[in-house]
C-alpha cells in the first residue's frame, strides 16, 4: 500500500525486457495459470478463429480471459446485451453517433442515469476525502473510483458534443422537419431552434438585408440542386459490424449482400439505417 | 467546433483504445483490498495470489502503480502470433480472423504498460508489426483491384475497427466522388 | 464581370481553411469586398426589375435576347448571394472552432498572447454572433454543470487522474477543486488532479509533461 504513495513518479517508464528472457521469469508462471484450465491446442484455437459464419456453440474454455472471449461471446449475444453495463452501452452509442452523418435518437435514459450516478459518487468522494477517519485502503479506492469517473465524464462529454456538432450543422433542417424532433432532448431541440435564429440573424444583418428583397430567403435551392438547408447525406457510407444476422440487402447495383452475423461492411447509410436504429448492427 | 476537426473523420486510435480499455482482463493483485464498486461493475476482492477479472483500464492503472501483474490474454504469446502470421500469409487476399476485435489496441496497451508481464515482449512486438504489415499490404492490394471503387459497397469482414478507421476517410471520399459521377437522382443532397 | 468579386471572396476564404494545422489566425473580415458584392447584387436586382417593368409580358416571352440577359443577371445575383453566405458560413465555423478551442468563454477575444487580436478580425455582426453563441452554450452547459464541464477538452481520452504539468506562462494564484491554492509561475512543475487543471491546460497556461 505504502509503495503507491512513495513512488508515484516512477510509474511511467518500465524498462523493456530483452527478448532473450529466461524461461522461468515470473511472467511465465502467470501465463501458466491457464494450465488449470482445459488446455487449448493450437489447432482448436485456429479452428475457432476460422469459424466465421456460424461458430460452434459452447466453446468457452477460457473464463479467465475476458479479452479474447469475443469470438465465443457471439453465441450468447442476446443474453449478453441484456446485462451489458451502461458504460459499455454509452460507448456503443458514442461510436454509432460518431460513425454516422445524421441525427440519431438521444440516449436520454442512459445519460441521465450515468449523470445521477456520477453525482452520487462525487458526493461520496468529497465526503470520504475530507473525513479524517478514511482509511488508506479507502483512499486508494477513491483514486480508482475517480479514474473511472473521469472516463465516464469524458465519454458523456464527447457523446454530447458530437451530437451538438450535428445539431448545429443541420439545425435549420431539424427545425423544418418535425419528425426529427423526437430524436432530440429538450435542451437539444431548444438549442437547434435558438442556434438557427442566431445564425439567420447573423446572415441577415451581415449581408442579406443589403440584398434585393427576393434574395433574402434562407431556404433557396440553387440550380445545381444544392439547398441552403443543409441535410445529412443518407448516401454516405458507414462501417457496420453485424452483431446478429440481418438477412440480405439489395445494393444499388441490384446485387444482394448478406449481412451475416459477425460480418463487417462499408455500405451506404440509407441501405442499413433500420439496422443501425434498431441496434442490430454496431457502427464503427 | 463542438467536435474538434481532428475527430470528425472517424474515431481516432486513441479513442478506439479507450473503448478497448472497457474489455475485461485478468490480473494477479500484489496487494489485498476488499471489493470495489465502480460504475461498470463490482470488482474484487483482491487477494494475492488469486486472480481477478477487471476492466483493462483498471488493470493498467493498477499496473502503473505496481499493484498487480497482468495475466496476458491467451493469444498474446509468441506461438499464437507466429501461427496467426503464418496463417495470414497463407490466406492470400483474404484476411485472417484476429482473436478479438480490439486485438490491436489491447496488445499495444499491454506491450506499452506491462511488457514485464509478457514473455518475449520484443519478439511479440515485432510479430505484431509483421502481422500488421502483411494485412496492410493486402488492404493496399485490395484497393487497387478493379471493381473495389466501382460500387458503393465493400465487404470488409475480419478487418478490425482500428484498421478500418484508418481506411475510412479515404474510402468515404472515394465513394463520394463515385457518387458525384453517378447520374443525378431527384433527391437533393445538402452535405458538401 | 458579374461575380468576379464574389469569386475572389470565396477563393480567399477557401484558401484560408486549407491549412488547418497549425491553425492560422482568422483573416480580417473582408468588409470592402462584401460591400462591393452587395452593391453589385443590388444593381443587378434594380436592372432586372426595371427591365421587367419597361417591357410587357409579350416582349418577355418573345424577345430572346432580353430573356437571356435577364437570366444571366438573375443567376449572377443568386450566385453572389451564395458566395456571400459561403464566406459567412466558413467564418462562423472558424469562430466557433476558436471558441471551443479556448475551452468556451470569451476571454480569448482579448487574449494578450502572440496571436493577433481576434476581436479586430471580426465584423460587429460576427461579434454579436459570438456573444450569442456564448450565451447559448452557457445555457446548454448548465444542465451538465453539476457533474461535468462540457467545454473541457475531448481531443484525447483521459488517462490517469493525476497529471504532471508545467506552467507555460504565469497564471497567478488559482484556487483548485477542494480549495487548494496554487501560485502558477512560468516554468514550475506540478503534479495535480487532471480535472482541476484541465481548463488551465486548454487555455494554454499549463502544459502536460
Amino acid at each position: 500500500m505504502s509503495s503507491f504513495f512513495q513512488e508515484p513518479d516512477s510509474d511511467d517508464e518500465i524498462p523493456q525486457l530483452p527478448p532473450e528472457l529466461p524461461p522461468l521469469h515470473p511472467v511465465a508462471s502467470s501465463s501458466r495459470a491457464s494450465s488449470s484450465r482445459p488446455s487449448i491446442t493450437q489447432d482448436s484455437f485456429l479452428s475457432r478463429l476460422e469459424a466465421t459464419a456460424s461458430p460452434r456453440p459452447g466453446i468457452r474454455t477460457d473464463h479467465e480471459d475476458g479479452i479474447g472471449e469475443e469470438m465465443e461471446e457471439e453465441e450468447e449475444e442476446d443474453e449478453y446485451e441484456l446485462e451489458e453495463g451502461e458504460v459499455r452501452r454509452l460507448g456503443k452509442a458514442w461510436s454509432r453517433e460518431r460513425g454516422t452523418g445524421g441525427i440519431l435518437a438521444w440516449e436520454g435514459e442512459l445519460v441521465d442515469s450515468l449523470m445521477d450516478k456520477l453525482e452520487q459518487q462525487q458526493k461520496l468522494v468529497d465526503t470520504l476525502k475530507s473525513d479524517p477517519d478514511t482509511s488508506e485502503e479507502e483512499h486508494f479506492k477513491l483514486v480508482l473510483v475517480q479514474t473511472e469517473m473521469e472516463r465516464v465524464k469524458y465519454l458523456i462529454r464527447s457523446y454530447v458534443r458530437c451530437r451538438l456538432h450535428k445539431i448545429e450543422k443541420y439545425s435549420y433542417h431539424i427545425i423544418l422537419t418535425p419528425s426529427l424532433h423526437s430524436l432530440l432532448s429538450g435542451a437539444e431541440l431548444s438549442h437547434a431552434q435558438r442556434y438557427t435564429e442566431l445564425l439567420h440573424t447573423h446572415y441577415s444583418h451581415s449581408v442579406l438585408d443589403s440584398l434585393p428583397e427576393w434574395l433574402r430567403k434562407m431556404d433557396d435551392t440553387y440550380g445545381d440542386g444544392l439547398s441552403m438547408v443543409t441535410k445529412p447525406n443518407p448516401n454516405l457510407p458507414v462501417l457496420i459490424y453485424c452483431t446478429r444476422d440481418c438477412g440480405e440487402i439489395t445494393l444499388d447495383s441490384g446485387e444482394q449482400a448478406a449481412l451475416a452475423k459477425g460480418s463487417t461492411h462499408l455500405v451506404k447509410y440509407r441501405l442499413v439505417e433500420t439496422f443501425v436504429l434498431s441496434g442490430q448492427v454496431e457502427v464503427l | 467546433m463542438a467536435l474538434p476537426k481532428t475527430l470528425q473523420p472517424s474515431l481516432t486510435p486513441d479513442e478506439l483504445t479507450f473503448l478497448a480499455e472497457e474489455e475485461e482482463i485478468s490480473i494477479v493483485p500484489l496487494f489485498s483490498m476488499t471489493r470495489i464498486r465502480l460504475l461498470s461493475g463490482i470488482y474484487g476482492s483482491f487477494q494475492p495470489p488469486s486472480s481477478s477479472k477487471v476492466p483493462l483500464w483498471l488493470a493498467i492503472s493498477l499496473k502503473r502503480k505496481r499493484k498487480c501483474r497482468i495475466v496476458p490474454p491467451i493469444w498474446l504469446n509468441v506461438e499464437t502470433l507466429q501461427t496467426l502470421l503464418k496463417n495470414e500469409k497463407e490466406r492470400g487476399e483474404e484476411f485472417g480472423r484476429l482473436p478479438g476485435r480490439r486485438f490491436v489496441e489491447v496488445s499495444k496497451v499491454l506491450l506499452d504498460v506491462a511488457p514485464d508481464d509478457l514473455a518475449q515482449p520484443a519478439l511479440l512486438r515485432s510479430l505484431l508489426k509483421d502481422l500488421r504489415e502483411v494485412r496492410q499490404a493486402k488492404i493496399r492490394l485490395g484497393l487497387q483491384s478493379e471493381g473495389v471503387m466501382q460500387g458503393s459497397y465493400l465487404q470488409v469482414t475480419n478487418l478490425t475497427p482500428i484498421e478500418l478507421t484508418e481506411l475510412k476517410p479515404f474510402l468515404v471520399k472515394a465513394m463520394g466522388m463515385m457518387q458525384a459521377l453517378e447520374p443525378r437522382r431527384d433527391e437533393a443532397e445538402g452535405d458538401e | 464581370m458579374y461575380g468576379d468579386l464574389a469569386l475572389q471572396l470565396v477563393t480567399a476564404s477557401h484558401r484560408s481553411t486549407l491549412s488547418t494545422t497549425p491553425q492560422l489566425p482568422l483573416p480580417k473580415y473582408a468588409l470592402p469586398l462584401i460591400l462591393s458584392i452587395c452593391l453589385e447584387t443590388r444593381q443587378l436586382g434594380t436592372s432586372i426589375t426595371s427591365a421587367a417593368e419597361s417591357h410587357g409580358q409579350v416582349s418577355l416571352s418573345q424577345d430572346h435576347a432580353l430573356v437571356c440577359g435577364l437570366t444571366v443577371q438573375h443567376l449572377a445575383a443568386r450566385r453572389n448571394k451564395r458566395c456571400l453566405l459561403a464566406y459567412l458560413h466558413n467564418r462562423v465555423t472558424g469562430i466557433k472552432e476558436r471558441w471551443w478551442d479556448a475551452g468556451g468563454g470569451l476571454a480569448y477575444l482579448n487574449s494578450d498572447s502572440d496571436a493577433p487580436d481576434l476581436r479586430s478580425a471580426l465584423s460587429p455582426q460576427e461579434l454579436d454572433f459570438l456573444r450569442g453563441y456564448n450565451n447559448l452554450m452557457l445555457d446548454y452547459k448548465t444542465d451538465f454543470l453539476d457533474v461535468l464541464d462540457l467545454t473541457a477538452s475531448i481531443e484525447r481520452p483521459p488517462g490517469e487522474i493525476m497529471v504532471d504539468v508545467r506552467a507555460v506562462r504565469d497564471a497567478g494564484e488559482v484556487v483548485l477543486e477542494g480549495g487548494e491554492r496554487i501560485d502558477f509561475r512560468k516554468g514550475e512543475r506540478f503534479r495535480l488532479a487532471r480535472s482541476g487543471v484541465e481548463r488551465l491546460i486548454v487555455q494554454g497556461f499549463l502544459e502536460e509533461v
